[in-house]
């Protein structure tokens, strides 16, 4: 192998030089990027309001004015399509950080510690992981209310037992290697031994895992939304778009077309992103 | 006696237990180890050897008996009083890519143990890493060379520079050549010695494989199911092993001598497996009787001590080297003192 | 005689994540009925992945890019998969290095024993259970009665290996390919089954191929041995001869770095160099010239073939072809 190299190489650049070979992934990572922006910046990129119904302008096919057409209330679909991804992303993301944060946790301390500790909390983990999900959400959700917050944790309640499984498996591997042997060899405390060795080797289904997870919760947040049960109107959401856009389908296909084909596309574009991810890290172990 | 060893155990024992019930894998072992000497272990798989290098980093807990380094007494010193004494024992093991940091560089893995124990400034560790990695013929170049992206023998090589980069006294090599290729096994049993000379290291070596052992150690010890059944100076027990188990594993190491000529013989008889005795389940007396081709109604009721056969030479069988030969007079000592 | 096997110029390719790796590069060889072949090589030398290839078991991402298997003269490259599956067991059988990791561990040890021969309409019932019984015995299992009805946990490694080739010989077939079948073992239970592989083969005039890593094991276990590196044999010589008149500079190299315990006090001479990367393009010339001590301009230009060196021995290297060749004419 041709090495001649004293310049400064990480994990990373190696792992961004073989993700970056995967056409798929990357232009998943793209749309995936493309997708926050539009959401952060939704009310500065947003041609219309929301909200604002237009009365002279409902059922307007795509135009040069509305792009994406208007709805029964004349309102500009773009718009409200940028806001729900808005809504989507919130959920998404923000649910994921949460399931992270108590996955980590949870699994960390299971799996770091063993025994006793790791007994206990892993039953937790099962008897929450029997839980059917999304009837837990809705729920919580007429328990909590239909604000923001209350959606977001409901979204979180059941899906960081997954995390918190993944996490566990992940540090058991990496505890038991003999490279952690090795740094117990060394001298390395315990806190030395978490922080540099095995949660940066526990790194890479944990990535993949956040990768699959925040599509899945904006699939629970739009069915939520599909059932009623999401973001009060008029706060756009992806799933009552497409519930909106069902109804009136065959006279007016572009309502449910757009709404729907984004959401396929923001699902495809974070599984490819998380295949990317994965053979990544896959390739590392392989050798 | 009046060096003290650099390593001594005194009836270190480990049991684990499991499902089938409570076995010993290290069984009330006692060796000593002075400074400049190089120990080998040796044994079948299931022996126990690999545990005693585990126990004496203290890497697993002892179940029973005492640990002594440079005459004091390491058995239970807690994880923070027992971090100066890390830098003086260092282990290179049997699969080096794994026990390699993979997230690391092959040069900053040698860093890591000295950035651990706050060792020079970073330019400094830098340099020294560089060093050690042309002293083991990797060149320094590849520094920023990930674990997986080079051979298993130039792994092997960056194990051995991380471990030699805390300067220490002792090195447990745990089967650290017996992955590895001849030709590659070769080049690292050259480096070793090398090495022994340059860093007047002492090696407990750990292997499966007697020749190699032959080559490296000055001192061997045989274990057979957790207790050591043979120990002394490696000249005297290759030559003339004193117990039956040590000449049947001598004996079964393929040899060029032993290569069979043109139109060779063909066995006349197929042995029938003999089972060697489960470690859950231990036969009375000698645990290897059952194996023994000259073992007796003693052996049976009594179990055979270590005691003296030859020139620094320790066996424990009632039959090697004269029955009636006297007890080993470091056990007497040992005992005289509790 | 005619020989049994003979593999003439096969290559193997493993094609993974858009890279090649050249496993093995034009490998001839043949077996006799009744004779065993040794075939020798550290790792990466492809010798595992050449019986593999034999026996038609590589995975799906490996291809063959030439070369012929010829069993009594049928290519077996070319076989459906179906009569492929006939072969197996029947005509060839295989010991692997883990019998572990080839034995289902929640059945009984009895009943995959007696699988080939339900597999091959051999026998069945009462009679396939004597015959899986006998040969129990035959390889030196104590109680064969009682380990028929056992679970593969209860053995010992060396047990199990037995237990292995007891399955391989039970459809009787007539070439037998052993992968490294006592690496995993101690030595004392390595020199037993060492000592029963060429026993059986005597006995039942089978042919045996040995794959193993250590010279001094086929030396002693084969009549004829084939040295492997970079795929490729680089040299073919009756096993007596092997360790002490050998021709190839690899060969003669791997002898010199093998540790011998009668002779301990040095340390045996290492390789120089790496092992070849078979994931790079191969070098033009001869594949072990960038190791090699006794290298000559045409190495690195020309890839040698096996020569006769004398009626029985072939090797594949200029030099050492040369110096016989001169030797027979100084005669």
């Amino acid at each position: 192998m041709s090495m001649p190299t004293l310049k400064k190489r990480t994990m990373a650049t190696l792992m961004w030089g073989r993700f970056r070979r995967n056409r798929a992934a990357v232009l998943g990572g793209a749309f995936v990027l493309f997708l926050i922006l539009c959401a952060i910046l939704a009310p500065v990129i947003a041609p219309y309001s929301y909200m604002q119904s237009n009365f002279l302008a409902t059922y307007q096919s795509p135009s040069w004015q509305h792009w994406f057409g208007t709805d029964e209330l004349g309102r500009d679909m773009l718009s409200r399509l940028l806001f729900s991804l808005r809504t989507a992303s919130l959920i998404g993301f923000g649910a994921e950080a949460v399931e992270l944060t108590l996955g980590l946790l949870v699994g960390a301390i299971a799996g770091y510690l063993g025994g006793a500790a790791d007994t206990i909390l892993m039953r937790v983990v099962d008897v929450v992981y029997g839980f059917p999900s999304l009837l837990f959400a809705i729920i919580l959700v007429v328990m909590l209310g239909h604000s923001l917050f209350a959606i977001l944790i409901a979204v979180a309640a059941t899906s960081w037992v997954t995390m918190a499984r993944i996490v566990r498996s992940q540090v058991i591997v990496v505890k038991q290697s003999d490279y952690i042997a090795a740094a117990r060899g060394m001298g390395a405390n315990w806190w030395q031994i978490l922080r540099r060795y095995v949660l940066p080797n526990s790194l890479g289904p944990i990535a993949v895992t956040v990768t699959f997870g925040i599509p899945a919760n904006m699939m629970v947040e739009s069915a939520l939304s599909l059932l009623g049960l999401g973001v009060q109107p008029p706060t756009p959401s992806w799933g009552a778009l497409i519930a909106n856009g069902e109804q009136a389908m065959f006279s007016f296909p572009y309502l449910l077309a757009f709404p729907a084909v984004t959401f396929a596309m923001t699902l495809l574009a974070f599984t490819f992103f998380g295949d990317g991810l994965r053979n990544v890290f896959d390739s590392k172990s392989m050798h | 006696m009046s060096e003290t060893p650099l390593l001594e155990a005194s009836e270190l024992t480990r049991r684990f237990r499991s499902r089938q019930g409570v076995m010993s894998a290290v069984d009330r072992v006692s060796f000593r180890l002075m400074r400049g000497e190089h120990l080998g272990i040796v044994g079948a798989s299931g022996s126990g050897k690999s545990t005693v290098a585990k126990l004496v980093q203290r890497l697993l807990p002892a179940t029973e008996g005492h640990i002594y380094y440079s005459g004091r007494d390491v058995t239970n010193l807690g994880e923070r009083a027992l971090r100066p004494l890390r830098r003086r024992i260092q282990s290179v093991s049997q699969n080096p890519y794994a026990s390699l940091f993979p997230n690391k560089s092959i040069g900053q893995n040698i860093v890591e143990p000295m950035l651990l124990h706050r060792m020079g400034s970073p330019k400094e560790r830098m340099d020294s890493a560089m060093r050690l990695m042309r002293q083991v013929g990797v060149p320094s170049e590849q520094f920023y060379a990930f674990p997986h992206e080079i051979s298993g023998g130039q792994q092997q090589r960056i194990a051995i520079a991380r471990a030699l980069a805390l300067h220490p006294e002792l090195l447990i090599l745990d089967e650290a050549v017996s992955s590895l290729d001849v030709s590659i096994q070769a080049q690292i049993l050259h480096l070793l010695v090398e090495l022994q000379g340059q860093y007047s290291l002492t090696y407990l070596f750990v292997s499966h494989n007697l020749a190699v052992v032959r080559m490296i150690c000055t001192q061997v010890a045989v274990m057979f199911l957790g207790r050591i059944v043979e120990l002394g100076p490696v000249s005297e027990i290759f030559s003339h092993p004193a117990h039956p188990y040590t000449q049947a594993l001598l004996a079964a190491v393929p040899d060029f001598s032993s290569a069979r000529p043109a139109g060779a013989d063909v066995p006349q008889e197929v042995d029938s497996e003999p089972e060697p005795p489960s470690p859950y389940r231990l036969p009375s007396g000698c645990r290897y009787r059952t194996l023994c081709p000259i073992a007796t109604q003693r052996c049976e009721s009594e179990e055979p001590q270590l005691r003296t056969v030859g020139a620094g030479q320790h066996a424990a069988c009632h039959y090697s080297g004269g029955a009636e030969a006297e007890p080993d007079p470091a056990r007497t000592e040992r005992e005289g003192v509790r | 005689m005619a020989a049994l096997l003979e593999v003439r110029n096969l290559a193997v390719e493993f094609h993974r994540d858009r890279a090649v790796s050249r496993a093995v590069n034009g490998v001839t060889l043949s077996v006799e009925r009744g004779k065993s072949l040794g075939i020798v090589g550290e790792s990466g030398s492809g010798k595992s992945v050449t019986v593999k290839a034999i026996m038609r078991l590589l995975p799906r991402y490996a291809r063959s890019a030439s070369g012929a298997v010829l069993l009594e003269g049928q290519d077996v490259m070319r076989l459906s998969e179906g009569r492929m599956r006939h072969l197996r067991g029947r005509r060839m059988a295989m010991v692997f290095q883990d019998p572990h990791a080839y034995l289902n561990p929640t059945k009984t040890v009895g009943s995959q024993l007696v699988e080939p021969l339900i597999l091959h309409r051999l026998a069945a019932g009462a009679e396939a259970k004597r015959r899986a019984v006998d040969l129990l015995r035959l390889v030196g299992i104590p109680s064969p009665e009682v380990r028929f009805t056992q679970y593969p946990f209860e053995f010992s490694g060396g047990m199990l290996q037995r237990v292995m080739i007891a399955m391989a010989l039970i459809a009787d077939p007539d070439l037998l390919i052993a992968d490294e079948p006592t690496t995993a073992l101690d030595v004392t239970v390595q020199a037993q089954i060492l000592r029963l592989l060429r026993k059986l083969k005597e006995d039942r005039g089978m042919a045996m191929i040995l794959v193993t890593h250590d010279l001094v094991v086929a030396a002693q276990t084969c009549d004829e041995v084939v040295v492997m590196y970079g795929g490729t044999v680089v040299e073919r010589v009756p096993s007596h001869k092997l360790l002490t008149a050998s021709a190839h500079p690899y060969a003669r190299g791997l002898i010199a770095c093998t540790p011998r315990i009668s002779n301990a006090d040095t340390i045996p001479t290492p390789i120089a160099g790496q092992p070849l990367n078979l994931r790079e393009p191969l070098p033009g010339g001869c594949l072990f010239a960038a190791r090699c001590p006794d290298r000559v301009a045409q190495c690195t230009e020309v890839r040698p073939q096996l020569e006769d060196v004398a009626p029985d021995h072939q090797v594949a290297c200029f030099v050492a072809a040369g110096a016989a060749k001169e030797g027979a004419v100084h005669e």
